[in-house]
């Protein structure tokens, strides 16, 4: 019974492992920290896992306990310098795509979002992930209209830092 | 006018291909690991704290002056008596209190609700270390009254308000250095959780 859950768990961790990564991405400056939030996230989602009921979809209930271990339960083992061809990786693509300037802007606008505090950087993350503002709002647990104003807010104070004029 | 963030939401959903990949095989022994959650820090933590303030009381009424005193008057032993079963009584009700919390926290419920159950958690056992150095300073002051009042001889030359002032003010100071110690062990595990929650409250405004 327990190896069944076991298997089905690691099933569909491995199949949405992505969301997992991603939110490890934005919150940590390092492979080590990104493997230790990972391992962290992984323990939580299985403790968890015996009370998932399958009426939400795993991918759903994966966000809220990542990003709940990110913001709130994770404790970073130590400070650790930002290397910086760590984030370079997801800008690698880009480069066919747009011309050096816009680049520069995507690189300045990521890196004001890995700036901002722990709620700001959830909220925008679960925009990049094209969450709606019902489900925003009730992952960080505040109502539709508070999140949509934050957003706001959060979209303005980025749009300054990338274009400061 | 380009706007970045949109831009920026594109690039991001198209980073899939550069994300590390873990195989089953990976995923697996990851299962066995211990976690370091906050949650744990909090649970050995209090743990601590509530036998710490269980020792202290322990030991406090097993503490002997020496010399003659009579140690052994009926007000004495009553008053001790009275305060184990306050002490016991106060503990009993912060650590089913804890208990309860301590249930209540759910890596599934929304982050906002989750903060609000950690902290409440810590809270209880904030409020049992306020409790036991009232006791503690209470105790002490009663305490030296009474054995002063039991030992009017070997008191005479002393004057016995200033000697439980005395009493007081250093139990006071001593509570005053747990009370440091307290606040900064407490100040490590919740200043994030404090920091976000706050951040969280305020967009409620």
């Amino acid at each position: 019974m327990e190896k069944d859950l076991q298997e089905k768990f690691v099933t569909l961790l491995e199949e949405n492992q992505n969301i997992v990564h991603k939110v490890c991405r934005l919150y940590t400056n390092n492979r080590e920290q990104h493997n230790d939030l990972f391992q962290e996230v992984t323990i939580q989602l299985w403790r968890a896992f015996p009370k998932f009921r399958g009426d939400a979809k795993f991918s759903t209930w994966m966000y809220r306990v990542a990003l709940n271990t990110a913001i709130t339960l994770y404790r970073k083992s130590k400070r650790t310098v930002q290397t910086q061809d760590f984030d370079d990786v997801m800008f690698r693509i880009s480069s066919e795509e747009y011309d050096d300037t816009v680049e520069q802007q995507l690189k300045v606008m990521y890196n004001a979002i890995k700036d901002l505090n722990d709620i700001e950087k959830a909220l925008v993350f679960l925009y990049l992930e094209d969450k709606n503002y019902k489900e925003i709002s009730e992952t960080m647990g505040i109502t539709e209209v508070n999140a949509r104003v934050k957003m706001n807010r959060v979209k303005g104070k980025l749009k300054k830092l990338v274009n400061p004029s | 006018m380009v706007d970045e963030l949109e831009l920026l939401k594109k690039q991001w959903q198209k980073q899939d291909e550069t994300l590390p990949k873990l195989s089953k095989e990976d995923i697996y022994p990851m299962l066995l690991k211990k976690s370091s959650s906050v949650v744990k820090w909090i649970f050995i933590i209090s743990m601590i704290e509530f036998s710490f303030w269980m020792i202290i009381s322990l030991l406090f009424r097993d503490f002997q002056f020496g010399g003659d005193l009579k140690l052994e008057s009926e007000n004495l032993r009553n008053f001790e008596t009275i305060f184990l079963i306050v002490h016991i009584a106060v503990l009993l009700f912060f650590i089913t209190k804890f208990y309860i919390n301590f249930k209540k926290i759910a890596s599934t419920d929304s982050a906002r609700k989750l903060m609000k159950n950690i902290l409440n958690t810590r809270k209880t056992v904030k409020y049992y270390i306020y409790s036991s150095m009232t006791l503690f300073v209470i105790a002490a002051v009663f305490t030296t009254a009474l054995i002063v009042d039991g030992n009017p001889e070997a008191f005479e030359e002393i004057n016995k308000t200033v000697l439980i002032l005395i009493t007081a003010i250093l139990t006071i100071m001593i509570t005053g250095i747990f009370w440091l110690v307290y606040s900064k062990i407490y100040g490590i595990l919740t200043k994030r959780l404090d920091r976000n929650y706050k951040e969280l409250k305020k967009m409620e405004v």
